[in-house]
């Protein structure tokens, strides 16, 4: 009996032990497969194995080897969807969508249309007219052609955060020819032409995605890689796509990892895991910059993009926010300059425009100024006082830096009589229900980087949900804003343009309407052995630009 | 100080109904455990601390001061301030407050409702025991943790939620051990006589059988608010339990961790959460340690 | 014996239904719409919200839904997420096994280390080593399991660069989470170890066998460890629910694609029903380990196995002492 039970023990040990043991092999036998279907993986994967180790003597990395080219990146958590209309909200997922896709033109900062799958366009008689370039199929083999387009434009336009963009574009009745799209549009929509040479339109095949049941699955493209295998939260792999009809890009396979944990990723790039990392947090931007990590450059972008508090009222002129001596005590109970310079770090700059400074219609419109004096007086004029204070429901998105601005701001208004209420100040799923609704006082606004540099579209992305809160607000109880608004948008005169949009943005100043914060950037540790990084990041989007690095 | 204003007078009541030399008996072998003596005036030194908190330090828990983020301690600041500027001892204090206030709400609700259920399974047996006990090990078979992390995500974030969150895991262990020590008090004399006098079986486990039951359980509670302080911490780095803006000794030392690459120049915010969680988790369980062998002479030589 | 074994393993469905039953309850009362969660913005449009909701079977009485996720489960279908397109199952299928990596190797490590560690401490009690092993377990087991992890990655991963950091590649990186993992369990069963080895130390049969001249090591083997075997027991079974909760957090620290991170992810964009999927998943192999902790038992204490297939038995005994 006692042997019987030693040996029970001693074997369910051995068990136990050969389950943890067995990881070894399996997951090699899982890995095998995977990498046969990308040509010449098997000895990229063992190069890039011994690069890792090897990253301290800052030795030669896969390239001397094999010949076959391997990043490895990591990133941001994981994308829920392959559906690029919805799925720039996390890094790894702008980063996929512009490996895999193309859109049909993209826009650079000085406006200039530059033509990537379309061959020309040309705005006549109250219609877009778009010409395909020929002779383009999708990685699947499937030819490119108008077809496309028009199922493209029609998805973007249906998702609700972005639908009141597409306004101008009448696609029902648009007209096919081939490669030749028809689209009639009331005025030259300067935003939408921006808007479309942004990566969220990157041009779907109609003929996969249209399929029923299809819930955008995968991810099908144009562009240079093609996504070849996705574990959600681990990681995805892309590989270059070998019938691409344009000029090849250098790596020949990315290989992306999910990061939840920020500390995490930034262990994995110190010990020579990752050949590049994106990295949000002050504190890793910072020591990287101080050459904590040996062999690693910063490569820092500025987003075009501004934060800033958005405040919100019923459009009958009730509502927290709806007395303009409030929205004055708010914006002058803060002192900005000094929240941004001591939290930020170095890695965010004051705000002085509603813009960030590289967007045409940018001036410097200066920061509220820090009076608490003057704060107080106003909201003794809209009767709170510390003692009877001003009860505000914020909703935004929780992320650190969110948190962070409203954590400050909590503490300074509390000062004047203003208490703001930070429950709401949580994932995006949490809030949903409430941004729905629209009951928020107040939120955390920022124009989205990716969106394009149009006035109008920075503009237009301040707030989390469709209903802009600051186009909203503006259009109740101040229609001529609303009018200059417009008028900017379908204007067709840039100095006119120009005007009106700063007239629009200088009323928003002086209505208290939106108190800007700060404009961020984009920053990305990249090894020394890939010297072109700092030139890898698109000027546009401020993301990590795969097709512009080499070594 | 909440503990011991908990566990005193119900201590009593069991005492004084059966043998009072008992309680003093417990308490003097206590006093001779020369290492639970130290964990109870650490202890009760914190929790005063912790009530008194406004008196010992003049800062406002949520008072920023950005100009002077990432102090390391000095005089003003006895262990420095945090990313906000905010004086780390005010936080940790305040902070403590959330941490035992659910901690201890949380063995509360566990206790109460694991006694009811144990009292009522030791003490009418048959099909109540049967049923009881199978949702008992219900309860049981899924792990604690994960219990917990259901719960609140399902109820959100909050003092209460956690608390419940926390005490659901606890109430079998606690009905177990209340069902058997019932059942070894159910056949005594003392329980026939009170059923003899035609007391309601109410009153009988109001008046003997839990009274007489409770030592045991309320012996452990300090090592149940241990394992309390250990799981609010483990929720607040999922992101659940008590939300940032409020302190919480779990979400400081977890905030404090984001900064560990920079740990030479701002060591203060991982440090001192983490020592003020280690040693008050310390001090409960060596505190329960020592109550359990002054329990049970027969576990010293 | 087998007799006892079916009847065990019969034991476990009616627990383990309940235990789903739970686990549906506390998700189907919660606050959170799951049509809102699926939907995202979408769901501004009350139209769309009420089709999905009804497409998703939401307005449904509770016992009509509780029925299908039953049924479905029979059938090993866990549901579909509501965020990903996916069904749950798919999410946790190449999750589990590093889970299960994780957490049984906790396991192991903790009866390895911690009862040898325990074993030896009550051998020599209030020796130097006693007090020392003891002041580790006490002190370790104190310490936030994330914080022990955070410490382990810091040190053997980045410091001094002997294992990696993160990861599921290979069978080294899967060291530093067990340890990270097993650390609490390890310094609870060193305890329980010691306690209910010194309960045994004392009793009157050892002391029998010491006087009856019997070696030491058979005297410790026989009759000490035999008879502390079954708290021991106890405790290891209900050990695996901790080490897999522990793999929760020590996933997320080291990046380790496990149920511990789809529960995190999950939690973050509302993904209900895949939380649910991971605790029903976990408690079934808590209700597995359980059972072979009682078949251990059985192994252990013959009265035990007696309590099941004996009742003849006994009742023979009765009347032929009758």
């Amino acid at each position: 009996m006692k042997k019987l039970t030693a040996l029970l023990l001693a074997l369910a040990m051995v068990l136990a032990m050969a389950a943890c043991g067995n990881s070894a092999p399996a997951d090699a036998g899982s890995a095998a497969p995977a990498s046969a279907e990308a040509p010449a993986a098997d000895e990229a994967a063992p190069a890039a194995d011994e690069a890792a180790p090897a990253a301290d003597e800052a030795a030669a990395p896969a390239e001397d080897e094999g010949g076959y080219k391997v990043f490895t990146y990591g990133t941001d958590a994981n994308s829920t969807t392959f559906d690029p209309a919805s799925d720039l909200q996390t890094n790894s997922g702008a980063f996929l969508v512009y490996c895999v896709g193309e859109t049909l033109w993209t826009v650079d900062t000085e406006g200039n249309v530059n033509y990537v799958l379309a061959d020309s366009m040309e705005y006549t008689e109250e219609a877009l007219t778009i010409t395909l370039k020929e002779g383009i199929t999708f990685s699947n083999g499937d030819a490119f052609d108008a077809e496309d387009v028009l199922f493209t434009l029609r998805h973007a336009a249906s998702q609700p955060r972005t639908m009141s963009m597409y306004a101008g574009l009448n696609l029902d009745a648009a007209t096919v020819d081939g490669s030749t799209i028809t689209i009639p549009m009331n005025y030259y929509d300067a935003a939408l032409i921006d808007l479309l040479g942004n990566c969220n339109n990157m041009m779907l095949d109609s003929e996969v995605c249209d399929q029923e049941g299809y819930g955008y699955d995968w991810i099908i493209g144009t562009g240079p890689y093609v996504l070849q295998e996705w574990n959600e939260s681990q990681n995805y792999i892309i590989t270059r796509n070998e019938s691409y009809w344009g000029e090849k890009p250098y790596y020949d396979e990315f290989d992306v990892y999910f990061y939840s944990e920020e500390s995490t990723r930034y262990a994995d790039f110190q010990s020579g895991k990752l050949d590049g990392v994106y990295l949000t947090e002050a504190t890793y931007i910072n020591n990287l910059d101080k050459g904590a990590v040996m062999g690693a450059n910063l490569v820092t972008a500025v987003e075009n993009s501004v934060y800033g508090f958005e405040m919100a009222w019923n459009s009958d002129s009730t509502g927290t926010f709806a007395d303009i001596n409030v929205r004055k005590a708010f914006a002058h109970c803060l002192d900005i300059p000094s929240m941004v310079e001591s939290l930020g770090e170095g890695v965010y700059t004051v705000a002085t425009d509603i813009v960030g400074e590289n967007s045409w219609v940018y001036e410097n419109n200066g920061v509220y100024e820090y009076d608490v004096e003057k704060a107080k007086e106003y909201m003794s004029k809209a009767g709170y006082s510390k003692e009877n204070p001003l009860n505000v429901a914020v909703y935004a998105e929780g992320t650190a830096w969110n948190a962070a601005m409203f954590e400050a701001a909590q503490s300074y208004c509390s000062e004047v009589g203003i208490n703001l209420d930070l429950s709401g100040v949580a994932d995006f799923a949490t809030i949903l229900p409430v941004l729905l609704s629209g009951q928020q006082d107040m939120s955390l606004g920022q124009g989205s980087n990716g969106s394009g540099l149009d006035p109008a579209n920075l503009l237009q992305q301040f707030s989390p949900t469709a209903d802009n809160i600051l186009i909203r607000t503006a259009a109740a109880d101040f229609p001529e804003l609303a009018e200059d608004f417009t008028k900017a948008q379908s204007s067709t005169d840039q100095a006119e343009r120009e005007k009106l949009y700063k007239e629009f943005i200088k009323g928003i100043y002086d209505n208290y309407l939106f108190v800007p914060i700060c404009q961020g950037t984009k920053n990305y540790g990249v090894l020394d052995t890939h010297p072109s990084a700092a030139n890898a990041v698109n000027p546009v989007s401020c993301w990590l630009d795969p097709k512009l690095l080499t070594d | 100080m909440a503990v011991k204003t908990k566990t005193k007078p119900a201590e009593e009541d069991g005492v004084r109904l059966k043998k009072r030399s008992n309680f003093g008996e417990v308490w003097h072998r206590l006093r001779k455990n020369k290492l639970s003596m130290a964990c109870l005036i650490f202890l009760t030194v914190l929790i005063l601390g912790i009530i008194f908190s406004t008196w010992i330090t003049p800062y406002d828990y949520t008072a920023q001061d950005l100009m002077s983020r990432f102090q390391l301690p000095s005089a003003a600041h006895p262990f420095g301030t945090d990313d906000y500027g905010r004086d780390l001892l005010t936080r940790l204090l305040v902070g403590g407050r959330y941490t035992l206030l659910i901690a201890i709400l949380s063995v509360a609700i566990g206790i109460v409702f694991g006694m009811i259920i144990g009292a009522l399974c030791g003490f009418f047996g048959k099909w109540i025991d049967s049923t009881l006990m199978r949702i008992m090990d219900v309860i049981m078979s899924i792990p604690g943790m994960m219990l917990a992390i259901c719960i609140s995500v399902a109820l959100g974030s909050g003092v209460f939620n956690t608390a419940l969150a926390l005490a659901v895991g606890t109430i079998p262990m606690i009905a177990r051990q209340l069902r058997s020590s019932t059942m070894l008090i159910n056949g005594q004399e003392y329980i026939e006589a009170a059923r003899s006098f035609g007391e309601s079986n109410f009153r009988i486990i109001m008046t003997h059988v839990i009274p007489n039951t409770l030592a045991p359980i309320i012996v452990q509670t300090s090592l149940y608010i241990g394992g309390s302080i250990m799981g609010i911490a483990g929720l607040s780095f999922l992101g659940l339990g008590v939300q940032p803006p409020t302190p919480e000794w779990g979400n400081i030392l977890n905030n404090g961790l984001d900064y560990i690459y920079d740990f030479s120049t701002r060591w203060n915010v991982i440090v001192f959460p983490a020592l003020v969680i280690v040693l008050a988790e310390l001090a409960f369980n060596l505190l329960g340690d020592g109550l359990r062998d002054a329990m049970d002479p027969r576990m010293r030589k | 014996m087998l007799k006892y074994i079916l009847r065990r393993l019969l034991m476990i469905i009616p627990v383990l239904l309940g235990a789903i039953i739970v686990v549906f309850t506390i998700n189907y009362f919660s606050t959170t719409d799951p049509a809102m969660v699926k939907l995202g913005l979408s769901a501004s449009d009350p139209v769309k919200l009420e089709a999905m909701r009804e497409t998703m079977g939401l307005n449904r009485p509770y016992i009509v839904q509780l029925g299908e996720y039953l049924w479905n489960l029979l059938h090993g279908n866990l549901g579909d997420s509501y965020v990903y397109s996916k069904t749950v199952w798919e999410l946790l299928g190449n999750r589990i096994p590093n889970t299960l990596r994780i957490g049984l190797g906790a396991m192991v490590i903790s009866v390895c280390v911690g009862i040898p560690l325990g074993l030896v401490a009550a051998l020599h009690q209030n020796s130097a080593l006693d007090y020392i092993t003891t002041a580790i377990a006490v002190f370790m087991n104190a310490m936030p399991g994330f914080l022990v992890a955070v410490l382990l990655m810091i040190v053997f991963g980045l410091k001094l660069q002997w294992l990696p950091t993160s990861g599921a590649d290979s069978a080294k990186s899967f060291i530093l989470p067990i340890i990270a993992a097993g650390i609490g369990p390890i310094c609870q069963d060193a305890r329980m170890t010691r306690s209910s080895v010194l309960e045994v130390i004392r009793q009157d049969y050892v002391r029998t066998a010491r006087a009856k001249g019997i070696a030491e090591g058979k005297v410790i083997t026989r009759h000490v460890l035999k008879n502390s075997l079954i708290p021991i027991l106890t405790m290891v079974g209900s050990g695996l629910g901790t080490c897999l909760a522990g793999s929760i957090l020590v996933e997320m620290i080291f990046n380790i694609p496990g149920m511990g991170m789809l529960i995190n992810s999950s939690i973050m964009s509302k993904d209900f029903i895949t939380v649910q999927g991971c605790v029903v998943i976990c408690a079934i192999v808590v209700a597995l380990a359980n059972l072979l902790t009682d078949l251990a038992y059985a192994f252990v204490d013959p009265r035990i196995m007696a309590q099941y297939t004996g009742g003849n038995k006994k009742k023979k005994k009765a009347e032929e002492a009758a």
